[in-house]
């Protein structure tokens, strides 16, 4: 309804309602209306309100030149009272018309609060400093403007001229109640800026955001901003922190959407090549180019096109070895090693680093070349290593990794060989004198490896393993003059083997082979006397019987004292496991080795009973697992399974527990297997390749076909040609009842 | 990520004694008692470039991911004004200060 068709009061209200909801246009008309009609008091206030607030409208629109106009006539309506001072006051400030600001302040003065007056000296003692023409002439007396002017010019001339210790005296002269005292904050700042940025952080932050410096203040601690902090500006901040980044560190339109678009585009290769590529001009050409050639590995295939297109005066060996680092971040393996051959073929001879770099690409292909595992692989790995060992053949792991590998992919005898080699190359390094005494004990060159274990023990005497292998050694070649009927030789050897034993493993081991000796003369009661006094060292009847009937085995004695410790040993198996002889009987049958093992595996099925009984027992997490690598190597499937399935129930998520969990479950031809399980038997089988546990993996993939035929799982085609190994394994397990009538009867040890 | 060269402040063409020293700098720098993150980081670098075959092997197989504040990094410090630079523009800044404030007064 149009406002002269309003009564007065309807007018009133309709204008008090505008001004609430701060329609200030609205409000002018209604008011100019209501004065009009009714010229009172409290009309021209209602009116005056309204001129104020269109006013400051205006003034907060930058449109000053309108302010002022209305500004007059609000003079002239609603006369030149306080509020029309103050608006005057701050239409001036705003439009930074510093004289009629000045004039305004004056005027205003006494009607200004403390802090009122605080906030426009400051005010305008920073337009002064910043080179405003303000009237100090125009200031009342008693303002600290004109009277601390000289002494902020002089602080901030100094600094400007880089004088920073008169700077210093000088921002010490202003007192603290003074309108440079904002000021005197910042330059304290600035004049730490460079030496100690976060002592500088402390003055900014001390000045006020409504202070005339806070600007200011911002855009020096800007300048402290680190990459993070400005790279989190451009993804979250607001537009104005953004402009105010823009402006300290000079960055044109262009550069500010590269920075914006960076955190997205580095989430993938290809898109952060592209962004570099094409927006990111603003790095110099060197840093550049260094950036995108370290972004071309994660551009997968793409970096063939990109190489040809945008990097053609790259060298060639370069481009292979980029394609390669592709390829390997693909995935792609084989055409990582491929590219890799590449590389090697086109590396120049001449380089200086050509022999080092040869051998570091080669080391690398070999253990690409494992990414499947050494079972298919092994024979090329172990070319390639000894290939590298041509080019820097000083490199000590890559000895023993070519010496390990021999022995499991190609011969002992390979390895033996491979072990000399790098013992002339290394003479005094105590693991490859170590892997040298192993190869020599595999090949039963047993006065070469007790020389060698000399030369260990005199760089390091407390060497465990040395030591371990020192007796070894002697009981091996002890067997060997035995069996060569050099009984005189052979007790030296093991008389020799009896000194300074401390494994458990094989204390007393030397005086059996004694006892085992005499038996084989015919010295009855002589043999049992030393075997008696071997077993009495070793502390446990059960432990120290299968010792004596493992050496029996060795020396292929056939005596009574043997009938009579076997008789013993089924009457011990028969009582209450106990858990200290478990535990070590378990890291016995873990580490045995080469004819040893051979030879335990002839009567390990009088253990079955025990160790099921032993297995039904609560195993923490480490005794468990030792007790489940034993079993399973053991092919103890029954006691494998009551071990292993508490503990995969405690720890679903260990992976090895959960492969002797599926592997238990495997026995009787995997008639306990479930659909699922064929799945889970591919992926751990896979796990532990990568991990080098072969062994384990082996059955594990062996143990996969089982279950995809047994359970109808259709093999995924890409799997088949791995899992192309013999299928001779999870034979029917006699039930567990049964052992006791045949204790004897080999359990099932196809599986290894 | 930067460099190992980076962090530990040196050319990538420097020998072992160059990047032993600027390690042995580097900790004294950031001790381990009180840095222990930026200990990590420099002796993790140390390791990776401490011996010529570390270097090579580096160089032939990184392929670290350049993070975005590596990149902003590059760029703050070719922008980054030195304090000559901010002499010379305090009086302008202050200007656009006193502006900024003057466009938001009121009393």
């Amino acid at each position: 309804m149009a406002a002269n068709r309003l009564s007065a009061s309807q007018l009133r209200q309709r204008l008090e309602r505008a001004l609430d909801r701060r329609k200030y246009q609205e409000a002018l008309r209604l008011g100019k209306e209501l004065v009009k009609r009714e010229e009172t008091p409290e009309h021209l206030d209602l009116l005056s309100r309204a001129y104020q607030g269109r006013i400051r409208g205006l003034a907060g629109q930058g449109l000053f030149k309108e302010a002022n106009g209305l500004l007059g006539t609000m003079g002239e309506r609603c006369g030149r009272g306080l509020e029309y001072e103050r608006l005057r006051l701050v239409v001036a400030v705003r439009a930074a018309s510093w004289h009629d600001a000045v004039s305004a302040y004056a005027d205003c003065l006494p009607d200004l609060t403390g802090e009122e007056r605080l906030k426009l000296e400051a005010l305008f003692g920073a337009a002064l400093l910043a080179g405003n023409q303000v009237p100090v002439d125009l200031f009342p007396e008693e303002s600290l403007v004109a009277t601390h002017l000289p002494l902020a010019e002089a602080a901030l001339d100094a600094f400007c001229g880089g004088h920073a210790d008169e700077a210093r005296t000088a921002l010490k002269k202003i007192p603290f109640r003074s309108p440079y005292r904002d000021f005197r904050l910042l330059l304290n700042g600035c004049l730490l800026l460079a030496e100690n940025p976060l002592e500088a952080d402390r003055f900014f932050l001390k000045i006020p955001a409504d202070s005339p410096y806070a600007s200011a203040a911002a855009c020096c601690r800007c300048r402290t901003y680190g990459a993070r902090e400005v790279l989190k500006c451009f993804q979250e901040g607001t537009a104005g922190e953004q402009r105010l980044l823009a402006r300290v560190f000079h960055l044109q339109a262009a550069e500010t959407r590269f920075l914006s678009a960076l955190p997205e585009a580095a989430r993938d290769g290809y898109r952060f090549y592209q962004l570099v590529s094409k927006d990111g001009r603003c790095l110099s050409g060197t840093v550049r180019q260094r950036v995108l050639k370290r972004l071309l590995p994660h551009c997968s295939a793409k970096i063939v096109d990109l190489l040809q297109k945008y990097h053609r005066s790259m060298e060639p060996a370069e481009m292979q070895r980029l394609a390669a680092l592709a390829a390997e971040l693909d995935g792609a393996w084989e055409a990582a090693v491929e590219f890799w051959g590449e590389y090697l073929e086109i590396l120049a001879p001449e380089d200086p680093l050509y022999g080092l770099k040869s051998a570091l690409v080669l080391r690398h292909t070999a253990e690409l070349l494992q990414t499947e595992g050494e079972l298919f692989f092994g024979p090329e790995r172990l070319e390639v290593l000894e290939e590298s060992l041509r080019h820097d053949p000083e490199d000590a792991d890559t000895w023993l990794e070519v010496i390990r590998l021999a022995s499991r992919v190609d011969s002992l005898k390979r390895a033996y060989r491979l072990a000399n080699e790098a013992l002339e190359v290394l003479p005094e390094d105590p693991r490859i004198l170590l892997a040298v005494m192993e190869a020599a004990v595999n090949r039963r060159a047993f006065k070469k490896a007790a020389a060698l274990a000399g030369r260990v023990l005199a760089i390091d005497p407390i060497n465990s393993r040395a030591k371990n292998l020192l007796l070894v050694s002697h009981l091996g070649h002890g067997r060997k003059l035995t069996r060569q009927g050099k009984f005189e030789l052979a007790r030296r050897e093991f008389e020799a083997a009896d000194m300074d034993v401390r494994s458990l493993r094989y204390r007393g081991r030397g005086l059996i082979c004694l006892g085992m000796l005499c038996l084989l003369e015919g010295l009855e009661t002589e043999g049992h006397r030393w075997v008696e006094r071997g077993r009495a060292f070793n502390g446990s009847p059960l432990f120290s019987g299968l010792l004596a009937l493992l050496e029996a085995h060795l020396f292929g004695v056939e005596s009574s004292l043997i009938k009579n410790i076997t008789a013993e040993l089924r009457e011990l198996v028969k009582g209450e496991p106990v858990r200290e002889d478990v535990l070590r009987l378990a890291d016995w049958m873990w580490t045995l080795a080469g004819e040893e093992w051979l030879a335990f595996e002839k009567f390990a099925r009088v253990l079955k009973g025990y160790l099921s009984r032993a297995a039904a027992e609560q195993w923490d997490l480490d005794d468990g697992l030792l007790l489940c690598r034993a079993l399973h190597r053991g092919g103890f499937l029954v006691a494998l399974g009551k071990v292993a399935e508490p503990l995969h129930r405690r720890w679903p998520g260990h992976s090895e527990i959960h492969a002797y969990e599926l592997l238990s479950r495997a026995r009787n031809n995997g008639r306990m297997l479930r659909p699922e399980d064929a799945w889970e038997f591919l992926v751990l089988s896979r796990e532990f390749k990568k991990a080098g546990k072969h062994e384990l993996a082996k059955d594990l993939s062996r143990g996969y076909r089982l279950a995809s035929e047994k359970v109808g799982t259709r093999m995924p085609e890409e799997s088949r040609e791995i899992f192309e190994l013999p299928r001779s394994l999870f034979l029917e397990e006699m039930d567990e009842d049964d052992d006791d009538d045949d204790p004897f009867f080999p359990e099932q040890l196809d599986l290894f | 990520m930067k460099t190992p060269f980076e962090i530990l402040g040196i050319a990538e063409d420097a020998d072992d004694r160059q990047i032993k020293k600027a390690y042995l700098e580097a900790v004294r720098r950031y001790p381990p008692e009180r840095y222990p993150e930026q200990f990590q980081r420099v002796r993790a670098a140390f390791e990776q470039i401490a011996t010529e075959k570390a270097r090579v092997g580096y160089m032939l197989f990184d392929t670290t991911l350049p993070e975005p504040e590596e990149i902003v990094d590059r760029l703050l410090r070719q922008r980054r004004l030195r304090p000559v630079a901010l002499r010379e523009n305090l009086r302008d800044l202050l200007g656009e200060s006193v502006n900024d404030c003057c466009r938001n007064f009121d009393l």
